[in-house]
């Protein structure tokens, strides 16, 4: 399975939505902000499945979801 | 200078003027030199000391980041920008006890041998444009804006007199982009402009001074009352602060708009909220979004394997930080750890509540929703007791005597101020509301541009009436929020 | 720029032209140069008027609290009636005496006053009384008011719309029940105890 894929079935469970399908573009849609979990629950997720760390600056400058792809390929490929 | 005073009512044309007749490429330093002008008018020499260290600073900083390439020594610029910063601001805001060395530094400016009074220090604007910097340096370290190289256009965003003294909090890359524009005279925005300007008059003069008269006598001489008296002034003081810092805000964001510039909005109707984390996504939104992106996410990030008490102490902090921004005492540190306790509570119980709602078959019907905007104004207005009773005592004292019966109601409280004045403040609030209902119940003011000539007019006379007629006696009442 | 300026300008036009009307209302109109402003004052002078009394006392606070018809009747065997109000001055003090023509009659007036009573800002911002706002000329009205023409704004409509005038009238049992400072009947109290029953009026 590759890494899209992978971070695709992540993005399902954590939002609880099946059809859900990622594109580069996408960013956080934060509206809830004080009450939002879902970036915090998807970041675990994904650093527990692909067994990564992500540094506290590279999360806060992903800006969509291109960027967080990218990341993680590159940090399982070293 | 402060926006409702005859001063800024002839600043702030004749500035409009200048800018408009002079070439395009002056026109940053007229709003600089305006701004500089703006701060120096309310006589403290050492605040633009204080305004021109924090802006060379971070220009500094943020020139030098962009430089280095080296990931430790940008962070490590950072680092000692951010801190620069908090030292300044903490060192103008809370040693002003020790402040025998700064008390004397303005005789050295002013020539004047005389010994000041001992005051209160003054620190009007500090608190909003460092952290306006600090928000700067740390966008520039996560790559969303880019250093800014003409020194003039940085210094204008820091010290755009609009927004200087108490906010909105710009951030670099909505602001600093206008103020490059090339300005092109715009009637909607003037037109715009002058009406936001004086709708924010009328909360101020009209709504949030009147209010006043009845919560001061109240809140500053709290002994002499039990009972009603109480919640009442409570439940004015959060109208009138909402009224006295909106009014503030539709003020610095009309003036902008002369200029063709776009402030942040600072309100969304925030006693409609049905959480208290609905409400600070609706008042003083550019604070509370500060401190969520630079303070409570980060932390929650950084906590992440905490779970939910990761997220609860991260909120608890944030908050106490709110409090203490907003002042040295006591009574700010225990609002903002109330709002921080109500936050961090609900990360818990949510779960739970959404399913008492369900099991009761209450979800989305109008009733929660009454009772749930119920409970959070009151919850909210709780936490006001502390932000305005003038010590921790008679914060106490209030809460103690909430239910304890009627004394002073009516004529200690109500009748403070005489018939005629309660008469013209119950009409004032009234007018007022019925302007909004009537006019512009859902939308927005803008949309105001959209009506019909007989509909705009009706409304501009009716500001100006009420400005005539009801404000309170005497423009220049000083604002809330200049104090922090 | 042009068009918009000369909407805001004509938007404005009937607010300036009120402005201007008042203002030349204000300087030229006699009677209001006659009105008293305080009603407090004028309520006393009413009552003083229905009373017996010989000596009528005026003036500020001083006046007041400190001169005691009770001491006048115990050293002179004279009944007097105290009109002082706090904050009166010697125009509105005239005025009101005019009005009720106490000075066509035999009275004894004791007066302790100040001339204009401007408080001089020793304890707030100072104040100046609409009687003597209407004695000063327009450019003295906006140089005394030139830090806070709002306010003057506010004296000037208050009164245009003859605001205290207004409030003034009360049935006369109310102003008769309203003993004022001045205390009315016999005492044989000494001095210190005199001040220390009399009753303060609380507006």
């Amino acid at each position: 399975m590759d890494v899209r894929d992978k971070l695709n079935g992540i993005f399902q469970e954590v939002f609880k939505d099946d059809g859900i399908q990622i594109t580069s573009g996408m960013t956080a849609n934060d509206v809830e902000g004080w009450d939002s979990f879902s970036q915090v629950t998807l970041i675990v997720a994904v650093e527990t499945r692909f067994n990564i760390k992500f540094s506290l600056k590279e999360i806060m400058s992903l800006k969509n979801v291109g960027d967080l792809l990218k990341n993680i390929s590159s940090k399982i490929t070293t | 200078m402060i926006f409702n005073s005859q001063e800024y009512f002839l600043f702030l044309p004749l500035v409009y003027l200048v800018f408009y007749f002079i070439g395009q490429r002056a026109r940053w330093a007229v709003l600089l030199v305006a701004s500089f002008l703006f701060y120096a008018a309310i006589d403290v020499p050492y605040l633009l000391v204080v305004l021109m260290l924090v802006t060379i600073m971070t220009y500094g900083f943020g020139r030098a980041m962009g430089r280095i390439s080296t990931p430790k020594v940008k962070l490590f610029l950072l680092w000692s920008g951010v801190a620069t910063n908090v030292i300044i601001l903490v060192v103008m805001k809370y040693l002003s006890f020790s402040s025998s060395i700064l008390k004397t530094l303005p005789m050295f400016f002013s020539g004047n041998t005389q010994i000041q009074p001992c005051k209160i220090f003054i620190v009007i604007g500090v608190s909003f444009y460092v952290f306006q910097a600090i928000s700067y340096l740390i966008d520039i370290h996560l790559g969303i804006v880019k250093p800014e190289r003409h020194f003039g256009y940085f210094a204008l965003y820091m010290a755009f007199f609009s927004k200087l003294l108490q906010g909105p909090i710009e951030r670099a890359g909505n602001l600093l982009p206008q103020l490059k524009v090339k300005y092109e005279f715009n009637y909607n925005n003037m037109r715009f402009g002058i009406l936001l300007f004086t709708w924010g008059l009328v909360k101020k003069v009209v709504i949030a001074d009147r209010l006043g008269l009845y919560v001061d006598t109240v809140y500053n001489n709290v002994s002499g009352f039990t009972g009603l008296p109480l919640p009442l002034s409570t439940y004015a003081y959060a109208f009138q602060v909402y009224m006295d810092f909106s009014g503030y805000t539709d003020m610095a964001l009309g003036s902008a708009r002369f200029f063709n510039i776009n402030l942040t909005q600072n309100f969304n109707r925030p006693y409609i909220s049905t959480t208290v984390a609905d409400f600070w996504r609706r008042w003083h939104i550019s604070f509370s979004s500060w401190i969520l992106d630079y303070i409570f996410k980060p932390l929650q990030m950084y906590w992440r394997n905490w779970k939910n008490w990761g997220t609860a102490i991260a909120l608890m902090i944030t908050f106490l930080v709110s409090g203490v921004w907003h002042g040295a005492s006591w009574g700010f540190v225990i609002w903002g750890f109330l709002h921080g306790l109500y936050l961090a509570c609900s990360v818990f119980y949510r779960p739970y509540q959404r399913k008492l709602h369900k099991a009761l078959g209450v979800e989305k019907t109008w009733f929660l929703k009454g009772w749930q905007i119920f409970v959070t104004f009151n919850l909210v207005s709780f936490a006001w007791i502390f932000f305005r009773a003038n010590s921790i005592y008679e914060a106490k004292y209030v809460i103690a005597n909430i239910f304890n019966g009627w004394k002073g109601t009516w004529s200690e409280f109500l009748l403070s101020q005489g018939r005629f004045t309660l008469a013209l403040t119950v009409g004032a609030v009234l007018a007022f509301n019925l302007l909004k209902i009537f006019l512009f119940a859902k939308e927005d003011l803008y949309e105001l541009s959209r009506k019909n000539r007989l509909t705009r007019y009706f409304f501009y006379n009716a500001l100006i009436l009420m400005l005539i007629f009801l404000a309170k006696n005497g423009l220049s009442g000083k604002f809330i929020y200049l104090r922090f | 720029m042009k068009a918009f300026l000369l909407k805001f300008l004509f938007i404005l036009m009937p607010y300036i032209i009120f402005l201007l009307f008042m203002i030349y209302y204000v300087e030229h109109a006699v009677s209001l140069k006659e009105m008293v402003f305080d009603r407090i004052v004028e309520k006393k002078v009413r009552a003083a008027v229905m009373d017996d009394s010989k000596i009528i006392v005026g003036g500020d606070s001083r006046a007041e609290r400190q001169i005691v018809p009770a001491v006048i009747l115990s050293r002179t065997g004279l009944k007097a009636f105290n009109i002082a109000n706090a904050g009166a001055d010697l125009v509105t003090l005239y005025n009101a005496l005019k009005r009720y023509n106490v000075l066509s009659k035999n009275y004894v007036l004791i007066i302790n006053v100040g001339v204009y009573q401007v408080n001089d800002g020793a304890i707030d911002r100072g104040y100046i009384t609409k009687a003597c706002l209407l004695n000063l000329s327009l450019s003295e009205k906006i140089w005394v008011y030139r830090h806070d023409l709002g306010s003057l704004w506010f004296s000037l409509l208050e009164i245009f719309i003859r605001r205290e005038w207004l409030f003034a009238r009360a049935p006369e049992t109310v102003m008769l029940e309203n003993g004022f400072v001045g205390i009315k009947g016999n005492l044989k109290l000494p001095l210190s105890e005199c001040i220390y029953q009399s009753k303060t009026y609380e507006p």
